[in-house]
């Protein structure tokens, strides 16, 4: 017996049940592929986020791996990002789906003042000797006297040079305690129109100098004022302008600003002599350009010793339910192994782990312990709330220089004006 | 159940998976932004009321004691990016028409090239900008060594020239060196010229080619008759019967603009040179998920909404009374 079913005034007839029923169960069908699955395996699940690349990736699979097998109650999972990290672990925040660990680098302040980190200062005391790590490195993890991560690699700026180009024109390798004179007479011997038709084939530095050589600041350390329009930093931002317009050694800045430029081809074609590179560039440097011969040293100073710097390091999220084994895991991440598994691409900030690395290496660079030198003088941007907001406006009054749209001292002066006004604004709304 | 309800009800179930889309995709979104535009909210913690405060903080302005400011500079800046970039309508309009025109003519292989000028349309948007940065590269790009190739050439001819000439001297020519998507002034022309070229073979040359076979041929026959000129009947005949074509077109143009440029800021230039290539669409990811202003990039997408609005009222209301709707 058919029956039909009635809705009020609204009768349903069998067939236009038929139809209700399919689109019920065509919705059902589209929600129960939404949210997270349960696991059925009786294991505790962690979730790890991480922007791996092609070469790091395996190196994380192998100590998960290894992790998973010492101990068989815990699954992970790892989610690559490989772009736009933050952005991507924002939106899982954003969605109650955060990971239970995530790789943080320099986007670790804007997370961390707001509350996402797991605080493992005690965890740490009782467990970790912290002793052989790099003060600074650890700094940089610890708000307000919490500390929410341990680095696994420490990343910095260097210069790498291609010493058959040093050798065909007679000049002398860089060393370790150069500074930004040095540089430019080297880059002068070293920049050449190899064809003669009036353009520069090599040149003899493609780069910029770091603020902090001149003993530039861009933000005071509390995030509070700006301290970019200082005679340091017009001193610095008119050494590189020299460099591409008075002396004619670097590139133009819309030549070397370019994305998606190939730096390694560069290098590898000869087309600058001394670069500056990163850690994270080592492992690339070393694939692409093992037919050159080059080397590394530290960045030049120019008033002090100064280069920019950074970190790695994977974090426990606030909200994992599963914070006993996220910490299991998390040690992993700042082991020895891993850390030395990493070393290929920054310096392990455990010095005794960095210094046996750097006395085992048999590859390029053979001035590896540059980078141990360079760490004494590390410059990160200050972990202040709001940072990428506030170093927007200097970025931007950076890009007017070397656009020649504004001179140094204009530059700076709009920058300080709209950071001033920008942390005024976000006072208001913390106010409100 | 009537006949009329149960038709009713089946066009309704018909209806259904689209219009569920449309509420889950689009108006629960667009409710949720107008929502959002009245709150604070960093995305890590819950929402919290501001009331207008967002559009005060966006559209007003401010004193200290350097005098009277706008509250955001940098919104204005953009939308006037925004505006600029859609000044390439247009022109990407004008080459369509011109496409369409050609393909429509009896000519051998129209379907090949109906095919190769569609071709970026079906591509991935993001291979395209890639190919584009090369293109606009500045030491190696394709643009700039035939640049320079060319004034090469053209000195090495003047050379020869003046050699056969004693007494003649020639200055050779330096090869302008444009700094494409990195310079200032250059970058936004940059953007439009490849929106042109992506646009122009893309869905417009497809509807002006619907139009364009849509049209009588006996209207050109009377007016042959008549003895108008291919220049007449393309005024008088072909435009007048475009019309419709045309106002669709710009008014879905328009819009689009007003919403692009994000892609090309997000993958080519990161909105620079100085803020050149930032758009509001641009402006509001950064601000939702580079700053974490959440409620404030919501305020600006409403303020976004009513231009796009008024903007196409104002078309219906004054382009729509040229429309010729034979």
């Amino acid at each position: 017996m058919k029956h039909s079913l009635q809705f009020g005034r609204l009768r349903v007839r069998p067939d236009g049940m038929r139809a209700v029923q399919a689109l019920l169960t065509v919705l059902f069908l589209l929600f129960s592929g939404c949210g997270p699955a349960s696991p059925r395996d009786g294991k505790v699940h962690l979730v790890v986020t991480l922007p791996a690349d092609q070469l790091t990736k395996p190196i994380y699979e192998t100590v998960v791996t290894d992790f998973e097998r010492r101990h068989p109650n815990i699954a992970v999972e790892l989610i690559s990002i490989p772009r736009d990290y933050y952005g991507k672990v924002l939106v899982m925040i954003a969605g109650r789906d955060a990971p239970d660990l995530m790789w943080m680098g320099q986007g670790f302040t804007e997370f961390a003042t707001r509350g996402v980190f797991l605080d493992i200062s005690e965890r740490l005391a009782a467990e970790v000797d912290m002793k052989e790590f790099l003060p600074q490195a650890l700094s940089w993890y610890r708000i307000a006297g919490k500390q929410y991560g341990v680095p696994f690699g420490v990343d910095m700026e260097f210069i790498v040079y291609n010493k058959a180009l040093f050798d065909r024109a007679a000049v002398p390798y860089p060393s370790d305690d150069w500074d930004v004179w040095e540089l430019l007479e080297k880059a002068k011997k070293l920049t050449k129109d190899l064809d003669g038709d009036g353009r520069t084939d090599q040149y003899g530095f493609r780069g910029r100098i770091d603020p902090s050589a001149f003993g530039a600041e861009i933000l005071a350390r509390d995030g509070s004022r700006a301290l970019c329009n200082s005679p340091e930093m017009i001193e610095c931002l008119k050494f590189n302008l020299d460099l591409v317009f008075k002396w004619k050694v670097a590139p133009l800045p819309d030549e070397m600003d370019q994305e998606g430029l190939d730096d390694y081809a560069i290098f590898r074609q000869g087309r600058a002599a001394m670069m500056k590179m990163y850690t994270w560039n080592l492992p690339f440097l070393r694939k692409r350009c093992g037919d050159v011969d080059w080397d590394i040293v530290c960045s030049p100073k120019a008033r002090q010793p100064g280069r920019w710097a950074s970190s790695q390091a994977v974090l426990i999220s606030a909200d994992t339910r599963h914070p006993d084994e996220a910490w299991l895991l998390c040690r992993e991440f700042f082991g020895d192994t891993f850390m030395e598994a990493m070393a290929s691409r920054g310096l392990p900030p455990n010095l005794r782990v960095a210094r046996e690395y750097i006395a085992r290496n048999r590859q390029r660079p053979a001035n590896l312990a540059a980078l141990l030198k360079g760490a004494g003088s590390l410059h990160p941007f200050p972990r202040v709330p709001h940072l990428n907001e506030l170093l927007a406006h200097y970025w931007a009054a950076v890009s007017a220089v070397y656009a020649q749209r504004a001179t140094p001292e204009e530059a700076m002066a709009r920058a300080e004006k709209e950071i001033r006004r920008a942390v005024a604004r976000q006072r208001r709304r913390k106010a409100r | 159940m009537t006949i009329h309800r149960r038709r009713n009800l089946t066009g309704f179930l018909f209806l259904a998976p689209n219009l569920f889309g449309f509420m889950v995709f689009t108006a629960v979104p667009v409710g949720a932004a107008f929502a959002l535009s009245l709150f604070q909210w960093d995305l890590f913690h819950p929402p919290r009321f501001v009331g207008l405060q967002n559009f005060v903080d966006l559209l007003g302005w401010f004193r200290d004691a350097e005098g009277r400011h706008l509250a955001d500079p940098r919104f204005w800046k953009y939308l006037w990016n925004t505006l600029f970039l859609m000044t390439a309508i247009p022109i990407q309009m004008g080459a369509s028409l011109f496409l369409a025109i050609v393909l429509n003519q009896k000519i051998r292989g129209r379907v090949l090239f109906r095919t190769v000028f569609y071709l970026p349309t079906v591509c991935a948007g993001v291979g395209i900008m890639l190919l584009w940065m090369w293109i606009y590269n500045p030491e190696f790009g394709l643009f700039n060594t035939v640049i320079k190739a060319v004034v090469d050439f053209f000195n090495a001819g003047t050379a020869r020239l003046a050699h056969l000439l004693p007494g003649v001297s020639v200055r050779p020519l330096a090869a302008p060196h444009p700094t494409w998507l990195k310079g200032y002034h250059w970058a936004k022309p940059s953007l439009m010229i490849m929106r042109v070229w992506g646009g122009m073979g893309g869905t417009s040359m497809i509807l002006y080619l619907a139009g364009l076979q849509g049209i009588s041929p006996e209207l050109y026959e009377a007016a042959e008759i008549d003895g108008a000129g291919p220049w007449q009947r393309f005024r008088h005949i072909t435009l007048p019967m475009l019309t419709p074509t045309t106002f669709f077109i710009f008014i879905t143009s328009v819009i689009g603009g007003f919403q692009g440029g994000f892609d090309a800021a997000y993958v080519m230039t990161r909105g620079g040179p100085d803020g050149a290539t930032t758009t509001i669409s641009y402006y509001i990811f950064n601000h939702a998920f580079r700053w974490f202003n959440m409620g404030y990039a919501a305020a600006i997408a409403v303020v976004l909404f009513f231009i796009v609005f008024a903007v196409t009222l104002v078309n219906w209301k004054y382009g729509g009374r040229k429309v010729n709707y034979l």
